[in-house]
């Protein structure tokens, strides 16, 4: 059984937490007339949609290196995926069970396995699924799908891509500038393999450069350009937000003449999803300004040391960042369609609560799903939405 | 040995500013920062630096279209990597123009 009421929630999320392979394989189908221009050989996976969620393990703790999973649903009927169907947590293992257990019902490629495997990690690899996040993972996995799949405008793109280098440039000038490396490559050239980060040999004087791990050099780099993308979403996403604390704290008020009960519970949730909101949103305010200081301290300052020793931090803040976006993403969402259904009208006491409730599981704890349990038999429970804490919507 | 920067340059709000490009003696070179009254860029490979003063088109990408301000570009230091030039002001609203420009600008994060 699906929790529904969950499943609808997950549906409505918006870029950072949901990625509809189904939508985009349509649209290469009908863009391209080519099948083999498809994502994936496993033709339950090309009709299937991705979400980002929380996981809680067995001893309830989420994961601090990694706290979002990728969870794939599989819906019973693609073009109404609101109706149900099979889900589970994306790990190498799961993938194998569901994979075996879809061959009894559908003809699959066995020797698809591989290959899709290799495209969910690539989408398991991130905390978010933003187009230039995801098609920046594939790039560097050097798997090339149609960029149908990454939904980028070329402007957005040229823009999105001018903003990364922009920033990336003055770091290889200022790490170069004080390493006794040979500086032959040209900065523009560096720039954009640092972006792309399709070579590890390629920037290896950057690492060095930087004073990095060389084991974990790409990770860390990797995370710090997506640190860089995710100022750019949360300044996008900052004046939703505010107008939305605005609105929580001067128009929240019910056409209902409320009884004192009620009004002090309408107050209390406000105050509650409000503080909530400043309380994670200053949080994210502290994690940029740390970024843009041990920034600055680099190409203003050239001091290397703060800079390394934030890169050596950033693969949590960058998967934290990550995880954040997608709650504040989805409570704007559910602000404006709230908004929407009322069409200017005030709202009953009952709406209004029903919007805060929903702000504050949003708010007040990470979405989450449980791990799955390996003694759970096959097609009953593989983590997915029906093993979702019930009550986090 | 490299010559030490101005301390003017130094005192200056640099910006780093997505698009914009310099053209020095008509080679287009990406930019790195940018203040009121200097500009570093990185040096390509064809750039010739003999000469203390240089002809700069400095460009940028707005609304409207691309914006194109000619100054004549004096040489404060340059590196195997990057050239640092000096030059007056283009407008009077000039240091509001790269402002408007800056990545830090353009996605600062206040609280609520």
């Amino acid at each position: 059984m699906m929790d529904r009421e969950i499943l609808q929630i997950f549906l409505r999320s918006g870029p950072a937490r949901k990625y509809d392979v189904g939508h985009f394989s349509r649209r290469v189908a009908a863009e391209t007339g080519d099948s083999s221009a498809l994502l994936f050989r496993t033709h339950f996976l090309n009709h299937s949609i991705l979400f980002k969620s929380v996981v809680i393990d067995k001893s309830y703790k989420i994961s601090e290196s990694r706290p979002i999973s990728t969870i794939i649903y599989s819906p019973y009927d693609y073009l109404k995926p609101g109706d149900g169907g099979e889900s589970f947590i994306f790990s190498e293992e799961n993938f194998q069970r569901f994979f075996q257990y879809k061959v009894r019902s559908e003809t699959v490629d066995i020797a698809s396995f591989s290959s899709d495997l290799d495209a969910l990690n690539v989408f398991d690899s991130v905390p978010t699924f933003s187009p230039i996040i995801i098609e920046l993972a594939f790039t560097r996995s050097n798997i090339r799908p149609s960029s149908i799949y990454f939904d980028l405008t070329p402007e957005l793109r040229v823009k999105l891509n001018t903003h990364m280098k922009a920033r990336i440039r003055p770091l290889i000038v200022a790490a170069y500038e004080q390493s006794s490396c040979d500086i032959e490559r040209a900065v523009e050239e560096m720039t954009s393999k640092l972006l792309y980060l399709e070579d590890a040999d390629s920037v290896m004087p950057l690492i060095e450069a930087l004073r990095l791990d060389p084991s974990t050099a790409l990770e860390v780099l990797s995370s710090w350009i997506g640190i860089t993308y995710f100022e750019y979403e949360y300044a996008a996403l900052q004046p939703q937000l505010r107008a939305l604390s605005e609105w929580i704290t001067k128009n929240a008020k019910t056409k209902d003449s409320l009884r004192p009960n009620e009004s002090e519970y309408l107050a209390t949730l406000s105050r509650f999803v409000r503080g909530r909101m400043k309380e994670e949103w200053a949080r994210v305010v502290d994690l940029s300004k740390t970024y843009r200081e041990t920034y600055h301290a680099l190409v203003f300052k050239s001091d290397i040391k703060r800079f390394s020793d934030f890169l050596n931090s950033c693969r949590h803040v960058y998967w934290d960042l990550g995880e954040t976006l997608g709650r504040f993403e989805q409570a704007t969402i559910a602000w404006r369609m709230f908004e929407r259904q009322l069409m200017g009208h005030k709202p009953s006491y009952r709406v209004v609560i029903s919007l805060y409730t929903v702000l504050r599981k949003l708010l007040g704890a990470p979405p989450a799903a449980t791990a799955p349990d390996p003694e759970d038999s096959l097609g009953e429970n593989r983590g997915g939405f029906s093993t979702l804490t019930a009550d986090l919507f | 040995m490299r010559p030490p920067p101005l301390p003017e340059r130094r005192k200056e709000e640099r910006y780093l500013a997505p698009g914009m490009v310099v053209h020095c003696d008509g080679e287009a070179c990406a930019v790195i920062d940018v203040s009121r009254s200097a500009v570093r860029f990185v040096r390509s490979q064809g750039l010739m630096l003999g000469c203390d003063r240089h002809d700069l088109v400095l460009e940028f990408p707005r609304a409207g279209g691309v914006v194109r301000y000619p100054v004549e570009g004096r040489i404060i230091r340059f590196t195997q990597l990057c050239v640092v030039m000096g030059y007056d002001p283009p407008a009077a609203d000039w240091e509001q123009q790269i402002k408007a420009l800056d990545t830090a600008e353009l996605t600062a994060l206040t609280d609520f």
